[in-house]
């Protein structure tokens, strides 16, 4: 395989499988085994045919969504069901996540909600009051302690 | 989905048994094997076989190991177990007693059809 070879089945190989993951999105566990046999399978395929193009694959293998549904159609019950399972506990974990995050954006509002009427964001600056008496000549904080600006 | 799918369906763990009862195989070796053989008359898609690999495997009928080829590329073979081999054997007397019901129904013994 020349260089420009190998560069090319690199790119079939990803693009098939990028396809492929997205028609097998509803079956996350069955998806990760089925991509690694498929990125071997391509591989296999490549190396022996180093000029294919899509057309080729899509020979050899099915179009990725024709790959999926054999894939979807040779599942028995079982494992339809397992399919099930993990999906509906992925669907209970992002809507806890979700849940979360809109209870602590809630949390915050409220918070500066309540910041907001507790401390109003102006100043209230009382009349200058003149004062009667000698200036006085030492200061009003002790003198060893330190003038922190 | 026609009626040849549905057999297929049907046979897919046969017929990969039974290519494991002969020698280890990977998957892309399994389709092209399975294409010489029946000579293009079951062609089965190699994604119509990872399901029912998963299943043996999740069985304890088949195990998997990877095994590296050249610098980088790897293969997936698949081993018949012991429990695969009894499960085969079963399969096939099971599969074999079906098709001759088939037939009987089908009046195929003679040939004729009729």
């Amino acid at each position: 395989m020349t260089e420009a070879q190998t560069r090319s089945a690199a790119r079939l190989r990803k693009r098939y499988c990028a396809a492929l993951r997205k028609e097998l999105a509803s079956v996350p566990q069955l998806r990760r085994r089925a991509l690694q046999d498929m990125r071997r399978s391509l591989d296999e395929y490549l190396e022996q045919n180093p000029a294919a193009t899509w057309a080729d694959l899509e020979g050899e293998f099915g179009s990725p969504r024709q790959a999926a549904d054999h894939i979807l159609n040779s599942l028995d019950a079982e494992q339809i069901k397992r399919e099930a399972r993990h999906f509906r506990w992925r669907r209970v974990a992002v809507l806890a996540i979700v849940g979360l995050g809109l209870a602590y954006a809630l949390f915050l509002c409220g918070r500066l909600a309540i910041n907001h009427l507790m401390t109003p964001d102006y100043v209230v600056i009382g009349p200058a009051v003149e004062m009667e008496g000698p200036i006085p000549t030492s200061p009003p904080y002790p003198e060893e302690a330190p003038l922190i600006w | 989905m026609g009626i040849s799918d549905n057999l297929k369906r049907g046979v897919t763990e046969l017929v990969l048994l039974s290519l494991l009862s002969e020698q280890d195989m990977y998957g892309y070796e399994m389709a092209q094997a399975l294409r010489e053989r029946s000579h293009g008359k079951f062609v089965l898609q190699e994604t119509s076989m990872y399901p029912t690999l998963y299943r043996l495997q999740d069985g304890g009928y088949i195990s998997a190991r990877e095994e590296l080829v050249g610098k980088r590329r790897k293969r997936t073979y698949y081993h018949l177990e012991p429990a695969g081999e009894a499960y085969f054997r079963q399969s096939l007397a099971e599969y074999l007693g079906v098709q001759e019901g088939v037939r009987a129904i089908l009046r195929l013994e003679g040939g004729t059809g009729e």
